[in-house]
């Protein structure tokens, strides 16, 4: 089974969740074999989702406020 | 996944008073409690209250948290009940998938073979740069809000997409549609800022 580029980065979410169906992962291989533009993209998606889990974790002052007001803290 | 023991610590801490623990307890679970409801109720209005709601409910039953799931999953559960409990008075939100192409087709010859590839992003830079992360959290914030949920509840706070399913009643192959659907575009957003 040929995977297109077009097609291929449809698929990369199917990949990484283990959902590509059987034809679709000696495909996958396959086109990657010979295919940097679409590695490249594979990486630029991993780079994105690496990036996403590191964004800082921190609520408004007003979200703060409203929390401790429930509580009585000033 | 925060260990349970940490949830412990800080439940503890939070019920003998501590400021600085509420603090934590706010900053580790507003924002994915926001997404949840948002991503349930039919408009943003709404959210608020909600999420206020939640966190009552939240303060009132820490004491008695058996930590059955994690200290997130409960409170996201709860975040989940008050938003559908109000969405059966005001209307819950469409659920709609699209499952369009994301990236633009134009970038393809008429075969299927990239015409405008992806090029190189400068190296490092997703490390280097604080306005990225900006730029990153400005993007999720746009993003539709079943969408935003999704990747906020996967890839930010690492839930299992079981866990997040039955939080926000979607299927396993429409949350992995959202999933693609939101990071494609989080990629696209990069992708401007960083082509070289």
């Amino acid at each position: 089974v040929i995977i297109t580029c077009r097609q291929l980065v449809e698929k990369v979410t199917d990949k990484r969740e283990g959902r590509l169906s059987v034809a679709d992962r000696a495909g996958w291989a396959a086109h990657l074999a010979w295919c940097g533009d679409c590695a490249l993209y594979i990486e630029q998606y991993e780079a994105t989702v690496g990036a996403v889990k590191h964004l800082p974790r921190r609520a408004s002052d007003d979200a703060r406020a409203k929390v401790l007001g429930i509580l009585g803290h000033e | 996944v925060p260990a349970p023991v940490d949830d412990r610590a800080l439940i503890d801490k939070v019920l003998a008073g501590a400021r600085e623990a509420v603090i934590e307890l706010v900053d580790a679970h507003d924002e994915p409690m926001r997404c949840v409801a948002a991503a349930i109720l039919p408009d943003r209005a709404h959210v608020p209250d909600v999420v206020q709601e939640a966190w009552i409910r939240v303060l009132g039953g820490l004491r008695e948290f058996e930590h059955r799931a994690s200290l997130k999953t409960w409170i996201l559960r709860i975040t989940a009940n008050v938003a559908r409990t109000t969405a059966e008075r005001i209307g819950r939100a469409p659920v709609s998938i699209e499952d369009l192409p994301t990236v633009d087709p134009e970038r393809f010859s008429s075969i299927g073979k990239w015409r405008d590839p992806p090029r190189p992003w400068h190296p490092e830079a997703l490390l280097l740069r604080k306005e990225l992360g900006e730029l990153l959290q400005r993007e999720i914030d746009a993003l539709p809000p079943l969408q935003r949920a999704v990747v906020v509840l996967r890839d930010i706070e690492g839930l299992p997409s079981e866990e997040i399913c039955d939080m926000l009643e979607l299927s396993e192959a429409n949350q992995r549609v959202l999933l693609h659907r939101g990071r494609a575009r989080l990629r696209a957003a990069l992708e401007r800022e960083l082509k070289t």
